[in-house]
This record gives C-alpha cells, structure tokens and sequence, in this order.
C-alpha cells in the first residue's frame, strides 16, 4: 500500500462489497452509541466545530486508532491466514491491556462481541468460527479489531486493505457521532472527513507495519476525557 | 522488554564499564523490619542504605546514578524483588536527565517482582528528556495477588523553564503490569515529535508535563477508584482523571503545566491511597 494515492488494491468485487457492509454504520456493531471520550472534550468546550473536531479526530487516528485497533487488525488478520490461533488470542490479550479507560475496555469487548455475532451469520467461515470457540474456551476476549482481522482474514482481504477499512470505518463512525453531538453541519462534517482521507491513509500504512511489542496509545488527554466520561452529568454515548 | 524498531536503526547500544549499569536488590523481612538482603550495582547504578522514614519497618530505598544523567549508549538495568512481608519506598535521588544524543540511543529497563504480600511504592523523580535525546524504558511488574503495588512516573516535555518543549527526538515508555502470571493492563507511550507535536488537543493538549499512578491491591476497590477520579476532577489546575481498568487496579493520567501543579496531583493520588491500602498517610521524601 502507498502512503498516498498510487497503488490502489485490486479487490475482487464481492471482496470490496464484503468490506462496504462490515464498515457501514447498519453494521450492527453498536458503533455509534461509543464517542471514545469525545463527548467529554464537547461538554468541556474543548471540541466545539469542524475544526477543532478534526484535530481530534486526527489525532485519535494517528495516534491512538492505528497504533492499537488498526495494527491488531493486520496482525490477527496475518495470524488467521497462517493458521496461528495463539498469536490470535495473544493479540487480543493485548488490545485488553493497552485499553487502560474502563470504558473504551469495554466498548472494544461490546462492539467486537456483537460484530462477531452479526458476521457468524453474515460472513459464516471456518476462520470465524475458529474464533467464536476461542472466546467460548475463554482463551479470547472479543476485541472489535481482533474480530474484524479475522472476518477479513475469511474473505481474503488483505492485511493493508482491512487496515484502511477498519480506520476509515472508525473514522467515519466518530464523524456520526460528533455530527449529533457537538453538533455539526452534516455536510461540512462529510467534507473534513474526506479532507482527512490521506491521514487516513498515512495512519493505515504506520499501522500496518507495527510489531506486537510496537503497538501503542499516545493520546493521553483523550484518554482522560474517556475516563472522565464516567462521571459526566448527562451523556448522549455509552463511552 | 524489546525497543521499538525505531530505535534499533539509530545504532548499537555500548558495553562497557561506566555505560552499562546493573542494580539488583532483593528486600526481606529481617527480625522487625524490611532489609536489603542481597545487592549487586555497577555503576552508573547504585544504592543508598535504607532508611525508615516512617519509623516502622517499610525501607526507604533511595537509588543513585552518580554520573548525573543518562546519555548516549546507556542501558541501565534494574531488577528489584520483595519477597513476603517486605514493605519498601523505592525513590530517586533527583531528575532523571536525558541528555542530546548523536549516535545511538538509550535503554532503561526495570523489573519488580513481588512475592506474597510484599509491597513495593516506586515513587521516583520527574524524567527530563533534553533537546536531541532519544530513549527507551520499559518497566515490568509481576505481582502476587496478595500484593500491593503504587507506582508513579512524572514526565517533563523538557526543560520547561528555559522554553525547551518537545525538542527531544523519540520517547518510547512502557509499563507492563501482571498479576500470578497474567497481563493486568500495559501502558506504552510512544513521542516522537517531529511526527507531530504532542502539545496539540488529544495529546497533551497544551499541557507540559503528563504524570502517570498504577495501583493494585486486593484491598484496591471500585469505590477507591471513583475517589481518586473524583479528587483529579475536583481540580482545576490540573487536567486528570482515574479509573479501574481491572478488579484489583486503578490507574491515573493527569496532565500540568507546571512541575509543582504535577507533582503535588500525584503526591495527593499517593496520599489517599496510602491511607486506604497500608494505614497511613503519605510523606514528603528527604532528599540528599
């Protein structure tokens, strides 16, 4: 994958439409009710219009969304194409552990059990019943990242390809999400997503070249928000 | 406990006398009190002979690096053990200076096992990564569930005072928290500043100092948890907040714009859970 523009993926078309169902928002993932802290920086007037949403949004992506989420993709997608279970649960051990707010802990565990559930019915495969029965026998804690390397995995996309869907879904998501929230223009807020396209892209790519004792989350006051998104008086999102 | 593949490329780390510092301490309980039981430094580590600031039998452990400061091709290496019943202070004589680095780069790894119901509060000084440096620390802690761990970090943007904010080139800092064997929560910062300044909203906002407190207790509840956050939130000097990734756990991020604001949010952090987890009120470290 090249950082920007250039070498596009030749996805078959059933493979491409697979990955336009698993990142659109009738997805039942429960994405939408998660502000990843985001509500929090909106009541305290840190995020208050397109501009200031898009510095937090590049942010996320870069800095917290790739070098997690997005490179756990590519890894668990790797490991299932190889056939490596263990790797699998071990990457999904340590998306848990990297998640340090409770409530982004639990919104990785609630929109991948739930996107696990939908795509055993949707996208059924060998791979991702492999993976449901490593949640059953407790050796896997359903991270939505782990889910979707998987899911991806079974339909054949590539690690790079998967990245790019997962982190522009993300991104696309957290749009949503702030549209009703702060709130936004809905086609002002579009336009700064397209804007954020190469970011997009150029977080996909760092991600996708990360090593497990690489995987990070720099964004310490999102992380803040996130934990004191607990405590908020009146919240429209579950994180 | 393997650096990034950033910093690998930057060169090879040096072997020699001087540059490549030990430290291993094991602590036991010794008739009333906690003593170092066996020791092994080499230099640019050492240690001090405890003292009992709290007149009981907790140690206060103070480590040294007489070169004062870290600098190109270091790799220090500390390895501390409490076996059962061992109660141990374990703090830093003062700042922790990164120096510029041309070549290389360099490593700081720490490894604290606790046994039974040891308990370890690892409260060292503020770290200062100066203009050019490039560093890497990884601390591990393996943790009895009978154990009770307070670990603190305060990092410095640079040297605030003289108007150096994020000059340094690349940080990476880790902290890995098990308990019997499995990973409670792994904390992994990774700056690297010329890839985009951390000051900006979602990273460190426009703060210039970002201090850090993991706790674990099988005392250590959700209510605790809830007054530590509610204390960092209750402020308004500081931005920060606390929360219990895991039963048995919380964790604090707080952010400041000045070292005292820091210093103080954390101070305050260790006193109430000191009071909570081990009866008594936290104190302000002598220094040397």
């Amino acid at each position: 994958m090249s950082p920007s523009g250039g070498g596009a993926f030749a996805l078959p078309d059933d493979a491409l439409q697979a990955l336009f169902q698993l990142t659109s928002g009738s997805f039942p993932t429960g994405a939408f009710s998660h502000s990843y802290g985001l509500e929090t920086f909106v009541q305290e007037g840190l995020v208050h219009d397109v501009p200031t949403f898009g510095d937090w949004l590049a942010a996320h992506l870069t800095h917290a969304a790739a070098p997690t989420d997005g490179a756990a993709v590519a890894l668990v997608n790797r490991a299932v194409t190889t056939g490596d279970w263990d790797a699998v649960a071990r990457i999904d051990a340590l998306l848990t552990a990297l998640k340090l707010a409770p409530e982004i802990r639990a919104a990785s565990l609630t929109t991948g059990r739930a996107a696990l559930r939908a795509a055993r019915d949707v996208f059924p495969a060998p791979p991702v019943e492999s993976y449901a029965a490593l949640l059953d026998e407790r050796h896997a804690r359903g991270n939505l990242a782990a889910v979707f390397g998987c899911v991806t995995a079974s339909l054949k996309i590539a690690p790079s390809a998967s990245v790019l869907a997962f982190l522009w879904g993300a991104a696309s998501s957290l749009t949503g999400v702030a549209t009703r929230l702060v709130p936004l223009g809905a086609v002002a807020a579009q336009r700064r997503l397209r804007e954020l396209s190469a970011c997009v892209r150029d977080a996909a790519t760092a991600a996708d070249s990360l090593g497990e004792h690489e995987l990070h989350a720099s964004t310490v006051a999102q992380d803040i928000a996130a934990l004191r998104h607990a405590r908020l008086y009146s919240r429209l999102c579950i994180s | 406990m393997r650096a990034p593949a950033a910093f690998a490329a930057l060169g090879p780390l040096a072997d020699q006398i001087g540059k490549s510092g030990v430290l291993r301490l094991c602590l036991a309980r010794d008739r009333e009190r906690t003593a170092i039981v066996d020791q092994y430094w080499r230099i640019p580590l050492q240690v001090l002979p405890p003292s009992y600031q709290d007149e009981d039998d907790e140690a206060f452990v103070y480590l040294l690096n007489p070169t004062g400061g870290i600098v190109q091709g270091d790799r220090l290496c500390t390895d501390v053990t409490l076996m059962p019943g061992a109660r141990s202070v374990i703090t830093t004589q003062s700042a922790a200076k990164i120096y510029r680095m041309d070549e290389s780069y360099a490593v700081e790894l720490n490894r604290y096992t606790l046994h039974g119901d040891a308990v370890l509060e690892c409260v060292p000084d503020q770290t200062i990564p100066f203009a050019g440096s490039r560093f890497y620390r990884a601390t591990r802690v393996d943790l009895d569930p009978a154990s009770t761990l307070i670990l603190t970090d305060l990092l410095a943007a640079g040297r605030v005072a003289r108007g150096e904010r994020f000059a340094f080139e690349r940080l990476f800092v880790e902290v890995d928290v098990r308990i019997a064997g499995e990973r409670l929560l792994l904390d992994r910062l990774n700056l690297a500043p010329a890839d985009g300044a951390p000051d900006r909203l979602g990273l460190w906002n426009d703060h210039a100092y970002y201090g850090t407190l993991y706790a674990c207790s099988p005392r250590l509840d959700e209510a605790l948890a809830g007054v530590l956050a509610e204390m960092f939130e209750r402020r308004d000097d500081v931005y920060g907040s606390a929360g219990q990734p895991a039963p048995g756990c919380a964790i604090v991020r707080v952010l400041a714009r000045t070292t005292w604001q820091a210093r103080e949010a954390l101070f305050e952090a260790w006193d109430l859970l000191r009071r909570a987890l081990l009866d008594k009120p936290a104190r302000e470290l002598r220094k040397l």
